[in-house]
């Protein structure tokens, strides 16, 4: 039987490559509150947001977290409470965030495009009352607090680091949504990763186009940016990315490799000042990041960090500031964990690691030891970089970071009586990944049927989960 | 510009965005579907919007972009926004 092999991070290793001076000015936080806190007593007349035209500071954020908050109070939220937030980014979402975290009570982030019934069944399995949304359709039996609602100022409550904070679905192992719990004590570690490896900590532009729903856009992209007095910039709608951030002009992007690969085509004629022409350094996470992406940004002066991590490390694992020496690896662990390869499969423990699946969904949660399994497999080299060698999960990871069960798109097209042997694969043009579903037709059956049957049932999926290509033997 | 000269500039940028799908480009009819015949993921699809909008002085915002389904679709798009 093979041995696991543990390694305890103790040393931080992106110290030589951080801003020194800059971590020094920050102070260490365990939970939303204290940083919160921190960030408006330290940061308070600089802008934090900048939203549909308008720049808001620290302070500005604060008075409107805390009339909020008040509001929340006022309908009996309290510590310990699970609240939904149904908003898409912008900066109600940051308010409604912020306001929740800071009474102590746990956010449960609702994507936007959630499916109906799969938004319908996670409520009524996790029993949540409230949800904050800006008009959004809400299922029926929760009460739906307006994000524009003020009320007296309510104080901030002070929160253990094991509390709470927030709630983030992910597929997990086996694609099938689950809401991932993050205690305070992980989301402040996964925030302070994200202060190390570069320069340039303290006072960045950030430019924001990952949801806030997802871990890396909330932790890396949004809270690392407020705990850094950096400002945030929100792009509403991706397709006007490039050109809103050529007004913007962000020293610091945080994408998947999907939108690095969108820029790296659409930059070709103009280089670093398509994309405003002040980025340094783009933060890449969600998906295996393509070497050639590293080397064409490092043409135009622009360094990729990229990195590996999950929902349920509250973001960061890694991080390679070596992006160019060492393509292939996803860089150095961050202190504060322990690591194990046992048969292959990476495992993590430490203050980043989540409490479980809301709603008691134990299927692959984390051991009573405190282990989590990743299900990806992994191998270190000799300098203790880290290489991410496939995925035991049976799951298609698409450039845009989402995860695709396969098993649950069969299970889909299944429904059709027409086709039958339905496999869901993929195939690449471009060396880009498209999904394909290749069936055959059953018998008795006429084709341009079976054909228009599967594209209805296509249609009816998310956008992200639906296939590029379907091919009818 | 006419019809025809949409229909050619957008194939045009096409081949530009993706040097992969120069062929079926230039192959392409309004009927070719974006998804299927193109080959255009959700990647291409962006990447297509934004230099249509970038090129045509045009915009997508107050469109539903995954209702976009053949060549055609693209042009009526632009078509509308420029008159």
């Amino acid at each position: 039987m093979e041995k696991s092999q543990i390694y305890e991070i103790t040393e931080n290793r992106f110290l030589p490559y951080s801003d020194i001076e800059g971590l020094a000015t920050l102070s260490p936080c365990a939970t939303l509150t204290e940083m919160w806190e921190f960030c408006v007593s330290r940061y308070a007349d600089r802008t934090s947001v900048i939203d549909s035209g308008i720049e808001y500071s620290y302070a500005d954020v604060d008075r409107d977290v805390s009339e909020f908050r008040g509001a929340l109070v006022k309908v009996g939220i309290e510590s310990g409470t699970l609240v939904g937030i149904k908003i898409a980014n912008s900066y109600a979402f940051v308010k409604a965030f912020l306001a929740i975290t800071t009474l102590a009570a746990t956010a449960v982030l609702i994507p936007v495009e959630t499916d109906r019934e799969i938004e319908k069944r996670f409520i009524a399995k996790t029993g949540i009352k409230f949800v904050v949304s800006d008009g959004a359709t809400l299922p029926e039996r929760v009460i739906a607090i307006d994000v524009n609602e003020k009320a007296e100022s309510a104080p901030p409550v002070a929160a253990d680091p094991s509390d709470g904070c927030a709630v983030v679905f992910t597929g997990g192992k086996s694609g099938r949504q689950k809401g991932a719990v993050l205690s305070n004590r992980a989301v402040t570690r996964g925030t302070l990763n994200g202060c190390y490896g570069y320069r340039g900590l303290i006072g960045a532009r950030y430019f924001s186009v990952i949801p806030f729903t997802h871990v890396f856009g909330l932790i890396r992209n949004l809270l690392t940016a407020l705990y850094t007095g950096s400002s945030v910039y929100i792009c509403r709608q991706m397709q006007s990315m490039f050109r809103e951030m050529r007004e913007a002009k962000p020293t610091i992007l945080v994408l998947v490799p999907a939108l690095l690969e969108a820029g790296s085509r659409l930059s070709r004629r103009q280089g670093a000042e398509y994309f405003g022409g002040a980025v340094k350094i783009i933060i890449c996470g969600g998906a295996a990041c393509p070497p050639e992406l590293v080397k064409s940004y490092a043409d135009m002066g622009i360094k990729i960090y990229f990195g590996y991590g999950l929902t349920e490390s509250a973001n960061l694992v890694s991080g390679n500031h070596m992006s160019l020496e060492k393509p292939t690896s996803v860089g150095l662990p961050f202190p504060g964990q322990t690591l194990k390869i046992e048969n292959g499969e990476l495992w993590i423990k430490g203050d980043n690691v989540f409490d479980g699946y809301i709603g008691g969904d134990e299927e692959n949660a984390v051991a009573a030891d405190g282990w989590f399994p990743t299900g990806d497999l992994a191998e270190f080299d000799d300098d203790g970089f880290l290489y991410i060698t496939g995925v035991k999960k049976n799951l298609i990871v698409l450039p845009n970071g989402e995860k695709i069960s396969p098993s649950e798109l069969i299970e889909k097209f299944e429904c059709s009586k027409s086709v039958t042997n339905v496999s869901v694969g993929t195939e690449e043009i471009g060396g880009v990944r498209r999904l394909v579903l290749e069936c055959r037709l059953a018998d008795g059956k006429y084709r341009d049927d079976a054909m228009n049957e599967l594209e209805r049932i296509n249609e009816s999926l998310p956008s992200f989960k639906r296939v590029n290509k379907i091919i009818i033997s | 510009m006419t019809r025809q000269e949409i229909t050619e500039k957008l194939k045009d940028i096409i081949k530009l965005v993706n040097s992969e799908l120069v062929d079926v480009a230039d192959n392409a009819t309004e009927n070719s579907t974006l998804s299927g015949d193109i080959g255009l993921d959700s990647v291409g699809m962006l990447v297509i919007v934004i230099a249509v909008e970038e090129s045509f002085g045009v915009s997508f915002e107050n469109a539903n972009i995954g209702d976009f389904k053949t060549v055609g679709d693209v042009v009526d798009h632009i078509e509308a926004s420029l008159k």
